[in-house]
């Protein structure tokens, strides 16, 4: 069953020209030039109840713009939207009741108050009964392991704490779909580990369906089997995140140390040279070739060590956006 | 962990059709007021953080009403007579105007803070929650340190103007007083909140926040001081004189009962068209910003 | 000087960009004169108050308006935009790179102004020349030029109380809305609502040591032509005075400041 249902979804934003200078601001005085951006274009996907999709593309592809749609806090220019029966841009109390969204740049807790009293703020707004609200909170709390820093003002806690509050924050109501803009910006490794781990338990545990956006790759490998790609506000890719290589040639990388410096040519002739780095060298080979082309190397060349890998897929999503770009 | 959506539903059905539309209300208003009491605790617990900050609060407000009280010796000096009014009087309708400024600043830092809001997208917090986004954004923070010094000192203004001009004080009289002084409350929330919309169109805001104070000060003198075409003016069509006006009129037995009327429908007027515009204010943002 | 000059250029597009800003703030000037016109209209009309305070009605009127007028010039308005560099930590661009951040402030400060005193200009034009045709001001060009010479030290010295002013945020949180009623505050003591000589000698006198009264008072009363030489000279030092006395301040909280922004990390 599709909890969320996205279709033809376009946003436009409209902002004024400046020129730059005195003299731009002059003529701004009598005439303004209007421009429109197309933040979102015609995008289109569905989202199965307890899924984790993780939505992708660079800086500016409007991923938060669409997240910002889905919660109801911008309207489309045109398109359509259905989450779990609601339309998100009505804004009924009853939708906002089914979902959480939390932002990396944007906080909710009070800043000069123990976390705890913003989540009983959260409590009285969202009208919880005081037995699931502690429930809620001493689970939450055990598993995010901030109990002992409840009761700490929020400026006092690190940003990494500070985070997981904010989730904690989110999640006193219990909704079944979960949006995270870029959650883990600024932290520190073990801070991103343990949120992903506490997103990965929380979604199996409660089925809580999650579109997340991230810059970090490593969010999106460790939490979503799915991707969906935007660029420049288009969809690029909806599908499994492990099937992009293939969809990119299904190319390998090997690796291989010569003993002594091999010269270029010689490799050229196996694969497309990626890398040089005096004797080591990363070729980059199809994979349907990678036996014959590895055996004929160990034979024909000097090679000390030898190892293959995927082509990181930082690099796939990059050739996709690329690609997009190329195609414009 | 297991037991996260067992009782989701039983949550919901609280909201079903089950219930009368008058006790709905009546739960609505009393989870309203329950945060409001939340938001003042909160606020108050905050703001006692920073002591420095709320000494220099009532310093501040102390100082702006000591130059109110200016006026008064203006006028004490002078020994004259507005219309109807004795010093007394105008000593109880400046009470009134301080007194009113303290309730008015209790939560005027919400108005000024829209604009930072707007421009940042920290309303998109607000507007996900299952409440009235205006209710949550005007009234989260409550300034007590900007109260305390006007309320003690109007109180006190006001009581004083009201003993020294021999005005009633029977029940009845006490009673029509504070309905009409909630009723200014309300006139003062709707009527300032409109000017402070404007932010979600233009970047810049002081210019309103000085029109606004501006406009606030007119009641700094009772409404007789101004000419007839001006009282009807502030009366009727930017109903500013009713604020403090009107329950000191009230007092005084000078309020006819069209005016009574007046004193209630237009706060609940200003209401409606301030939240309308907060409707088309808030339609702006979700299709614009970015 | 080159990169004040930037600034100054910058200030200069900031405020032609935020022009409806400008124009509410000018319109809302003219709400304090109203209030007061009525008020003195009162008081002059039902009681002998021209003995009581010691201005005609012609006289108080002619103070009310250039009032209004020369308390809105010296208008500032940084205070918000330190508040926010020193909150916010936008501070930190500033100390990295060569210019200093009050002569930063300072010519912003004037760039904003200026295309505003264009207009403002106008307007007092127009206020002097109703005051002289029908209030009967008695003007001389020696008073008008010494009278924007006032002017300018006014603004100067209105600049540095509200640089000390907002320097306060080193120490303070939350200060915006106090701000507001610090000004509100400052333009009454500074004379720019009504005169506050009609309150008797004492109340005279300590305006005359406070430093307000020479950001407004002082100017008025040079053209309205209520001071005599004698006043004006002496005003002039004072002026000069308060001016070094709050620049000097104002370094010396910036120095403090700074070593506790530095300390705290922003």
């Amino acid at each position: 069953m599709d909890i969320i249902k996205v279709e033809h979804l376009c946003k436009e934003f409209s902002y004024y020209k400046k020129e730059t200078g005195l003299q731009g601001s002059l003529k701004n005085l009598f005439h303004r030039e209007i421009l429109t951006k197309e933040a979102v274009r015609n995008v289109s996907f569905a989202v199965e109840k307890g899924e984790i999709v993780g939505l992708l593309g660079p800086n500016g592809a409007g991923k938060t713009t669409t997240l910002k749609m889905l919660s109801g806090i911008l309207f489309p220019t045109s398109g359509n939207a259905v989450i779990d029966g609601f339309i998100p841009w009505e804004r009924k109390n009853e939708f906002k009741r089914r979902f959480s969204i939390v932002m990396g740049q944007k906080n909710q807790l009070w800043w000069d108050l123990p976390a705890s009293d913003s989540f009983y703020l959260n409590k009285c707004i969202y009208d919880i009964d005081d037995a699931a609200y502690r429930k809620t909170v001493e689970e939450l709390s055990e598993l995010l392991d901030v109990r002992e820093l409840m009761n700490v003002q929020v400026r006092r806690l690190s940003l990494g704490e500070r985070m997981k509050m904010e989730i904690l924050a989110a999640l006193i109501h219990r909704p079944q779909i979960l949006f995270l803009d870029e959650l883990t910006i600024g932290l520190d490794i073990i801070s991103q580990q343990k949120i992903r781990d506490f997103l990965q338990y929380y979604n199996e545990q409660t089925k809580t369906t999650v579109i997340l956006t991230s810059h970090y790759m490593r969010d999106i490998e460790a939490l979503c089997r799915r991707a969906v790609i935007i660029s420049h506000g288009q969809l690029v890719y909806d599908g499994e995140l492990s099937k992009i290589n293939h969809l990119m040639g299904d190319k390998k990388l090997l690796t291989l140390k010569g003993i002594g410096e091999i010269p270029a040519e010689k490799l050229a002739a196996f694969g497309r040279v990626r890398e040089k780095k005096g004797a080591e060298t990363v070729l980059e080979v199809p994979k349907d070739k990678l036996r014959e082309t590895a055996s004929a190397i160990l034979s024909t060349l000097h090679v000390e060590d030898f190892t293959v890998t995927e082509v990181p897929l930082e690099e796939s999503i990059a050739l996709i956006f690329k690609k997009e770009v190329d195609s414009l | 962990m297991g037991s996260f959506f067992e009782d989701k539903k039983g949550d919901m059905s609280k909201y079903g059709a089950g219930r009368t539309f008058l006790s709905n209300v009546a739960a609505a208003a009393k989870r309203y007021l329950h945060l409001l009491h939340v938001f003042a605790r909160f606020s108050l617990m905050s703001q006692l953080e920073y002591r420095a900050n709320f000494v220099a609060g009532v310093a501040v407000e102390t100082g702006w009403m000591l130059i109110k009280l200016l006026y008064v010796a203006v006028i004490y000096r002078a020994g004259i007579n507005i219309g109807v009014l004795t010093p007394d009087h105008i000593m109880l309708f400046i009470g009134l105007y301080v007194l009113m400024t303290g309730f008015y600043m209790l939560y005027y830092g919400n108005f000024t803070s829209l604009s930072t809001m707007v421009r940042e997208g920290q309303l998109d917090m607000y507007l996900v929650k299952p409440m009235s986004t205006q209710f949550l954004v005007t009234l989260r923070r409550l300034d007590f340190s900007l109260l305390l010094p006007d309320f003690v000192v109007g109180a006190v203004m006001v009581g004083i103007g009201w003993r020294r001009a021999g005005l009633p004080s029977d029940f009845g009289t006490v009673a029509g007083f504070l309905f009409l002084f909630m009723c200014s409350c309300l006139l003062t929330y709707s009527l300032f909140l409109i000017p402070h919309l404007l932010c979600f169109w233009i970047v810049s805001t002081r210019g309103i926040t000085d029109m606004t104070a501006a406009l606030w000060d007119f009641n700094n003198m009772p409404q007789m001081i101004y000419g007839r075409w001006m009282q009807r003016i502030g009366t009727f069509i930017l109903p500013i004189f009713v604020i403090t006006n009107f329950p000191g009129l009230f007092l005084m037995g000078e309020l006819s009962d069209g005016m009574m009327i007046w004193a209630v429908a237009a706060p609940i007027l200003a209401f409606v068209i301030a939240r309308l515009v907060w409707k088309r204010a808030l339609r702006s943002y979700t299709s614009a910003s970015s | 000087m080159k990169p004040y000059r930037c600034v100054f250029r910058m200030g200069i597009e900031k405020s032609l960009e935020y022009r409806a800003d400008f124009f509410l703030s000018l319109f809302s000037a003219v709400f304090p004169i109203i209030i007061q016109t009525f008020l003195w209209n009162y008081l002059y009309g039902n009681e002998d108050a021209a003995a009581l305070f010691g201005y005609t009605y012609n006289e108080i009127l002619i103070y009310t308006l250039l009032a209004g007028l020369v308390s809105k010039l010296v208008q500032t308005g940084l205070e918000y935009q330190v508040n926010e560099d020193i909150k916010l930590g936008g501070l930190n661009k500033y100390l990295v790179s060569p210019v200093s951040y009050g002569r930063y402030q300072l010519f912003s400060f004037l760039g904003e102004k200026a295309p505003q005193l264009v207009i403002m200009g106008a307007v007092a034009a127009g206020m002097i020349a109703f005051s002289v045709a029908v209030l009967g001001l008695e003007l001389s060009p020696m008073r008008v030029l010494i009278f924007i010479v006032s002017l300018v030290l006014a603004l100067l010295l209105n600049f540095f109380i509200f640089y000390s002013v907002a320097l306060l945020s080193f120490w303070l949180t939350d200060v915006n809305l106090m701000f507001g009623t610090v000004s509100i505050v400052l333009v009454v003591v500074s004379g720019g609502v009504f005169p506050l000589d009609i309150f008797g000698e004492k109340l005279e006198l300590l305006v005359n040591l406070l430093p307000f009264g020479y950001t407004t008072q002082f100017s008025v009363n040079i053209i309205n032509g209520r001071f005599g030489w004698t006043q004006i000279g002496s005003g002039f030092l004072c002026q000069l005075f308060w001016i070094g006395f709050f620049g000097i301040l104002a370094r010396c909280m910036w120095k403090r400041g700074l070593k506790r922004f530095t300390a705290v990390g922003g």
